[in-house]
């Protein structure tokens, strides 16, 4: 999917006119943001944007996230038990100390 | 006031023109122009847009048209401080480009770039092996896959310099986004906050409003409006020229204004709208 993000009120204007024009092609809208089917129509409509707000308009593309084969094992696991964690009001950081859990610093350091 | 056009000049607070051949469209566009002295008077202030050009058929915003009567008159809001913080923060803004269209491109061209010299390679080592096995001689497509091969390390290079720039470019624009990501919020802002000015406004000059057109006489079959019947607003109800007058009577105005009605007379009328009147 194409996810559009706007940054003037004519961009958003825009962006909304676009969406419901062509609603077929919205997967979703987000007021200033939308995502976008990922067809040639899609990008047609995302390409069209950027040429009218070539500074106003961010056009990302998505990808799902499958978190079985895109997050490491060690990532997922780790937030699988700060989630059941009993300590409610534990910080990550304090509650990954002494374990085999990545720090927050690590986490932070690597590409995904 | 002093009006002077190609064939007359007259002076007076009540200069009536009907009957002559002048544009009441003319006279407005003169009052309105500040390069313009065919009609010598004051400055329109802000409620001239609205209620300065009284005629059958004008269409009154009354909402944009009494909060101009309201500024007109010097009045003000609790919100008129915060519109102007956010109107200076605005002013200091500066926001830089973030069109990186190019930078993307030269990626992409070096990407496709290098897929061809890819695809050229393994064809010429292909056709070096070819004429290996036939027992030919391979010198020259040797040396042109050679040549291919040291194109292509060049072509790896620049992409990977291309990527590496455009890199630092998306990095370098998530600033300037958040730039205008303030920028955007201020906007928003700020029209919500001149938005709920021009509501307040509007809302305390309307009751003085459906004064004038009492004594107008506009109150409609049965004589002043009667709040409990929750029936109609004379305001909304009457037709917009009419409240276009009573507005301007309210107005404080600082230039003149021109008239095209019948109903009521140019002295009747100077004297509702405080000012000199034009007609034509």
């Amino acid at each position: 999917m194409l996810l559009v993000v706007t940054y003037s009120r004519a961009a958003r204007t825009a962006l909304r006119n676009v969406c419901r024009a062509h609603e077929e092609s919205v997967v979703r809208r987000f007021g200033r943001a939308a995502l976008l089917e990922g067809t040639g129509k899609g990008a047609f409509l995302a390409c069209r944007l950027r040429q009218r707000h070539p500074d106003d308009v961010q056009v990302e593309r998505t990808r799902p996230f499958n978190e079985f084969a895109d997050a490491p094992d060690d990532v997922r696991e780790a937030a699988a038990a700060y989630e059941s964690r009993a300590a409610k009001h534990t910080p990550y950081a304090k509650f990954a100390a002494g374990t085999d859990h990545p720090d927050p610093d690590d986490l932070r350091q690597r590409e995904l | 006031m002093t009006v002077r056009l190609t064939d007359l000049e007259q002076t007076g607070d009540v200069v009536d023109l009907r009957g002559r051949d002048v544009e009441p469209a003319v006279l407005v566009d003169a009052i309105r122009d500040p390069a313009d002295d065919r009609v010598a008077r004051g400055t329109p202030g802000p409620a001239h847009e609205y209620v300065g050009w009284l005629r059958p058929g004008v269409r009154l915003d009354r909402r944009a048209a009494f909060a101009a009567v309201a500024r007109s008159r010097g009045w003000t809001t609790p919100q008129d401080h915060d519109i102007v913080a956010v109107a200076t923060e605005l002013r200091e803004l500066e926001t830089a480009s973030t069109d990186l269209a190019d930078a993307r491109e030269r990626a992409a061209s070096a990407g496709s770039e290098l897929d061809r010299l890819r695809e050229r390679v393994a064809a010429l080592r292909g056709a070096v092996r070819a004429k290996r096995e036939e027992g030919l001689d391979a010198g020259e497509a040797a040396d042109e896959l050679s040549t291919a091969a040291t194109r292509l390390s060049e072509a790896a290079t620049e992409q990977e310099a291309a990527l590496q720039e455009l890199d630092r470019s998306r990095a370098a624009a998530r600033d300037a986004y958040d730039v205008r990501e303030r920028r955007f919020e201020l906007e928003d802002r700020a029209a919500n906050l001149r938005r709920t000015a021009r509501a307040r406004l509007a809302d305390r000059v309307r009751p003085r409003v459906a004064e004038t057109l009492a004594e107008l006489g506009e109150t409609g079959p049965d004589g002043a409006p009667d709040a409990l019947d929750g029936g109609s607003d004379p305001v909304d109800e009457a037709p917009d020229v009419l409240v276009a007058l009573a507005a301007a009577g309210v107005a404080a105005l600082t230039a003149p204004v021109v008239v095209e009605l019948d109903r009521f007379g140019p002295p009747e009328t100077a004297d509702v709208v405080g000012t000199r009147v034009l007609y034509a």
